[in-house]
């Protein structure tokens, strides 16, 4: 796509999931920023680069999930929606006004998701 | 602590030899040194009020005393009280192994009066199993492996209560040691861990639990993966291909619960994969070497692949043909790295592939993404060779 491309951070610690998901949305016509399957490089991502959305899993394994990748986000303004497969009560960080894909999503209800984010 | 403190002197004034401290009483001076001035004295009232004056002091070093034992006593039941309110159970031995004393919480919770052994032998009295079901030998106790020179013993046990029911005690046991520092006996604690054993044992059946429904769910999506390929026109190959992908990444996850899901060893993430799809026909070699599990995931999924490439199209689909799969620690541009290397020898000349399959998707790209690492494919005449380099990142 061109340069005008909205560009999504994809943040998910299921490689194989990561690089579907990546995809997908690249089919669709956006750029994806990562993906990244590790802490210290998504926080990077989301402090520095130019990004549009975010997709954001929970639970990144051991105990570590994306709290302080939203709170940065947050912070610059870029709209945030999480995926998961557990229980949308076990996101305690998620804002109400955040929306939450279930794992596993459908393409379609995943685009849905992404597009109105961006609109 | 306010009933010792209300204990009045005169109490132990009576019987000072009922305690066990030094002999209370020291020996008058008075019939021993008589005082100089008795001789110069002939006013038998001057001496009548001297002797008068001594009684006083021996009357006032007598509290004294009395005074220091109360203040030892009041330590003593202190100490008593605060044995009694541990919430462990506390035996103390001397150093032939004769138990001394027990607090009330032994016989609360092994559910029988304590048994006084006269000895280490006679600790059988004590009646404990090991988690395999042998019983505890008297000198395993930590009572006895103190007292034979340890500083310090613990051992967890079933212990056989009075009531002929069992549960989980964890022992700790430490030398008694008096003033100059010579050892005069042990204590154990006694520590009812039955609670902790069976959340444990909980937990792993759980555990089991959780695998086997992980298991079931990729069963499921095997069949439903085949259910829908069956009448479709896709060629039967692809079929067995997907198949055999989602057995391995199950099999690597099995591997991954058994171990608790932290980590697993190099070698056998290596083992597990090629013994069961090339067996034999792979020599591989390395050190130890310690991975975590979402990359124990991505090399197993990797040598699969790598694997069954090499037997169809590679080295492995000839007789001669051979793989070496090596691993070693290594600084990498100062950075502590490991290098796994995959080379395919006497095989078929390669064909490179500009198509880029699910196997190059897994040996390339989610591998080099899962491990934070690089990936370096190259097509030699004789065989394919793979270098994977992943930092090792201290957590």
């Amino acid at each position: 796509m061109s340069d005008e491309s909205r560009r999504v951070l994809v943040v998910e610690d299921e490689v194989i999931l990561a690089l579907d998901l990546t995809e997908i949305i690249e089919d669709h016509g956006y750029a994806v920023v990562g993906p990244c399957s590790r802490l210290k490089h998504a926080e990077r991502a989301a402090r520095e680069d130019k990004i549009d959305a975010a997709l954001l899993d929970v639970n990144l394994g051991h105990g570590k999930t994306t709290e302080g990748i939203a709170k940065i986000l947050r912070e610059r303004n870029i709209p945030i929606a999480f995926i998961t497969a557990e229980a949308p009560s076990s996101v305690a960080f998620r804002k109400s006004e955040e929306p939450l894909i279930r794992k596993p999503s459908s393409t379609t209800a995943l685009m849905n998701c992404i597009e109105r984010l961006v609109a | 602590m306010s009933d010792a403190l209300s204990l009045k002197p005169e109490a132990y004034l009576v019987k000072p030899d009922t305690l066990t401290d030094r002999p209370a009483m020291r020996v008058s001076p008075l019939p021993q040194t008589p005082r100089p001035h008795a001789e110069i004295s002939v006013d038998r009232l001057d001496e009548i009020e001297e002797l008068k004056q001594r009684i006083a002091e021996l009357e006032a070093e007598n509290a004294e005393q009395a005074m220091r034992l109360r203040t030892k006593r009041t330590k003593l039941l202190e100490f008593e009280a605060m044995v009694e309110t541990a919430p462990v159970g506390i035996l103390i031995a001397d150093a032939s192994g004769r138990i001394t004393y027990g607090n009330h919480l032994v016989e609360e919770m092994l559910r029988h009066p304590i048994h006084f052994s006269e000895n280490v032998d006679d600790y059988h009295e004590w009646t404990a199993f090991h988690g395999d079901g042998s019983k505890v030998d008297v000198q395993e106790y930590p009572l006895a492996r103190v007292l034979a020179g340890e500083t310090y013993s613990e051992l967890d046990v079933q212990y056989l209560r009075g009531d002929d029911t069992q549960f989980w005690m964890r022992i700790i046991g430490r030398p008694v040691f008096d003033a100059d520092d010579n050892r005069i006996g042990a204590a154990v604690a006694l520590i009812d861990i039955d609670r902790e054993r069976k959340l444990q044992d909980t937990q792993q059946i759980l555990i089991r639990e959780l695998n086997h429904r992980v298991k079931n769910a990729f069963s499921v999506v095997k069949s439903i993966v085949n259910q829908s390929l069956r009448y479709s026109s896709v060629e039967q190959h692809v079929r067995r291909t997907l198949d055999h992908r989602l057995d391995a990444y199950a099999a690597a996850h099995g591997r991954l619960m058994d171990t608790k899901w932290q980590s697993g060893d190099f070698k056998q993430v290596v083992t597990d994969i090629v013994d069961h799809v090339a067996p034999g026909r792979v020599s591989y070699s390395g050190p130890p070497h310690e991975i975590n599990s979402g990359e124990a995931l991505a090399f197993s999924m990797a040598f699969y692949e790598l694997a069954t490439n090499a037997i169809k199209y590679g080295a492995l689909s000839v007789p001669e043909g051979r793989v070496t799969l090596t691993w070693d620690l290594q600084d990498i541009d100062e950075v502590p790295s490991l290098i796994v290397n995959w080379t395919e020898l006497n095989g078929p000349a390669v064909v490179r592939s500009e198509r880029k399959g699910f196997g190059s998707f897994i040996t390339n790209r989610a591998i080099a993404l899962e491990t934070g690492g690089t990936v370096e494919m190259d097509f030699k005449e004789a065989g394919v060779s793979w270098t994977c380099i992943v930092p090792i990142e201290e957590e």
